[in-house]
């Protein structure tokens, strides 16, 4: 689909960013304050925290250990984790699949909801139901992440007691994690698809199909939907990409074992090679789902795909 | 005299409604016979396009009738197969008017689905067959109308219009937002297919050259008002209202036009263009000299 000029082209950029985040990273993780106090636990000798400077090159300056460890990161080695001395690339790659799949099943219900509430709202234009459905939007988009998860809580677990507040083991607990995610979500693509919808509707090429005598349905299939799915793809990437790094705060509230909630504890650790390692899983995930996107994007429109070779 | 296929009677539309109803046209008439070019010039908001969307089912009259093949047109969504396939419509902008996402053989073909009177081998021969008849190359119909020019894009358009055998063909400033050269080929076009498929067509432009070359006849909206309207001779080169003439004028060499003494001084001052500026403006846009072209001697 792309040329291999412009996969080298992306390739360059995600090198760059890589690096760049990476970078970023070490200093930032070297702000925080001072690992050897961690590993060295309470009650340490100052000779035992100067011994464990040592043992792991804290005592060098910060140029020597920012040299060696972005030499290590390009060798693929991130080290083992300060607090328990696995691997800490492992230990990211074992939390991966919690969060993939709170991804994959929120993007899921969120699709599930929001293309055909955003079609409908899109056709519909007048109305007391559509007026309700928009007030609920606004104000859901008002709303962040974990404050709609709190209220889950405490309306379905604490309250209810219908569903567990925490964990990850079996369907229930999926429930209250998956609709915080997705109630935050959802009404941001709704607004795009019920835009989308309307102005493909108000589209030249719909009005001509209208005089050929085309049924409605065969307008909305045929015409409507195909181009106002179109812009809704972007978005779509754009809230994968949020999902694979930003349930940072849904995966703590909901103890959800995934690469964020693990971002959370090794920062709290000061696990400097597991938040390293954490980082580079999310730049590559983010990475990978915005080349998801854009060969979605180029799959289904044209015009993308002739720029796209025009460009290379 | 042929009995007309569009009749338009005291034709009006208004938006907004109770108080904030206002009137975009009024008291708009004409009629117009099979294989008939009527233009309808006017500056932009002078109610030209309102006049033809309402035509085409796309604006609701307030008041009037229009007359199609004798019978009152109903609004959009109650019209007959017969009725929306007899009038077709090309739109302004040629990148709008076809989905971007199909090729040019699905944009052609799909019209001849919903009218299902062909089979599928009928219906590819169809497709090459409007193609033809816009002199479009049929290697074009496996690409996307993004990889078209605007000029082919409209073609398309037109094609598309075809494949319902209008009667009546409606070109919404179907040229202005083509370059020179092609508003040249596809006004030729037009009128060979006029000619050929005995169309009559509603012709809005404010490009008076094209209206020049289109046109049997001419109608001539300012603020919603028809101020004139005739055969194409006697409106653009007898124009009867001030309003035709400083259109033509603008139109057709508007700095000569403003450049001359009589006129701009009658327009800075304001009130009736004297017979003096207006015999100016004539001389100009070389309106007598294209009288004398026109005369049978």
């Amino acid at each position: 689909m792309f040329s291999s000029s412009r996969m080298l082209g992306g390739l360059r950029d995600f090198a760059f960013v890589l690096i760049a985040a990476m970078t970023v990273l070490f200093f930032l993780l070297r702000l925080t304050g001072d690992p050897a106090l961690v590993i060295a636990g309470e009650g340490a000798s100052p000779a035992q925290i100067e011994a464990i400077r040592v043992e792991y090159g804290f005592d060098r300056s910060l140029i020597v250990q920012y040299g060696q460890t972005m030499l290590r990161l390009l060798q693929g080695d991130f080290g083992k984790s300060l607090t328990d001395g696995s691997p800490a690339l492992g230990k990211v790659l074992a939390s991966l699949p919690a969060t993939l799949f709170l991804a994959a099943m929120a993007l899921s219900l969120n699709l599930l909801i929001s293309l055909p509430l955003g079609a409908w709202l899109g056709q519909k234009r007048t109305g007391a139901a559509r007026r309700a459905v928009r007030g609920v939007l606004t104000v859901m988009q008002g709303f962040p992440g974990f404050v709609i998860a709190l209220l889950l809580i405490n309306l379905f677990a604490a309250g209810l007691e219908w569903l567990p507040s925490i964990g990850y083991g079996g369907p229930a607990t999926w429930v209250l994690p998956v609709i915080s995610v997705v109630s935050f979500l959802a009404p941001k693509l709704i607004r795009v698809v019920e835009a989308n919808t309307h102005a493909a509707l108000a589209a030249d090429f719909v009005r001509t199909a209208r005089s050929t005598g085309a049924s409605e349905n065969q307008i909305l299939w045929r015409h409507v939907l195909p181009n106002a799915l179109l812009g809704a793809v972007a978005l779509i990437g754009a809230e994968l990409a949020f999902m694979l790094t930003g349930l940072v705060v849904i995966e703590t509230i909901f103890a959800w074992p995934g690469i964020g909630w693990l971002l959370v504890q090794s920062t709290l650790n000061l696990d400097f090679p597991v938040v390293q390692a954490v980082v580079f899983v999310m730049v590559v995930s983010v990475f990978l789902s915005n080349a998801v996107t854009e060969a979605v994007q180029a799959l289904l429109d044209p015009r993308i795909r002739s720029r796209a070779r025009a460009a290379s | 005299m042929t009995a007309p296929l569009l009749s338009i009677q005291n034709l009006g539309v208004a938006y907004g409604s109770g108080r904030d109803r206002r009137f975009v046209l009024r008291g708009a008439g004409f009629d117009l016979a099979p294989g008939q070019v009527m233009a309808i010039v006017g500056e932009s908001g002078s109610g030209k396009s309102t006049l033809v969307r309402a035509v085409a089912g796309l604006a609701t009259p307030a008041e009037g009738e229009i007359l199609f093949e004798g019978v009152a047109l109903p609004p959009l969504g109650k019209r007959s197969k017969t009725m929306l396939h007899g009038i077709q419509m090309v739109f302004q902008d040629p990148g709008a008017s076809l989905n971007p996402r199909q090729s040019i053989r699905t944009v052609l073909e799909e019209p001849l689905i919903v009218v299902g009177k062909l089979d599928g081998a009928a219906r590819r021969r169809r497709v090459e067959e409007l193609m033809d008849l816009v002199h479009l190359d049929h290697r074009l119909l496996d690409l996307r109308p993004s990889a078209l020019s605007g000029g082919q894009k409209q073609r398309v358009a037109i094609a598309r219009a075809l494949s319902m055998e209008p009667r009546l063909l409606i070109a919404d400033e179907a040229l202005s937002a083509l370059d020179f050269a092609n508003q040249d080929k596809v006004s030729a076009l037009l009128l060979e297919l006029k000619e050929r498929l005995n169309l009559a067509m509603l012709f809005v432009s404010h490009d008076m050259r094209s209206v020049r070359r289109m046109a049997d006849h001419v109608c001539v909206i300012e603020g919603g008002q028809v101020v004139e309207q005739g055969p194409v001779a006697e409106v653009l080169y007898h124009p009867k209202s001030a309003y035709t003439r400083l259109l033509l004028a603008a139109a057709l060499n508007p700095a000569a036009a403003l450049a001359d003494p009589r006129l701009s001084a009658a327009l800075e001052a304001g009130g009736p263009i004297s017979d003096e500026a207006l015999a100016g403006v004539m001389d100009i846009i070389g309106a007598n000299a294209l009288m004398q072209e026109q005369s049978p001697s």
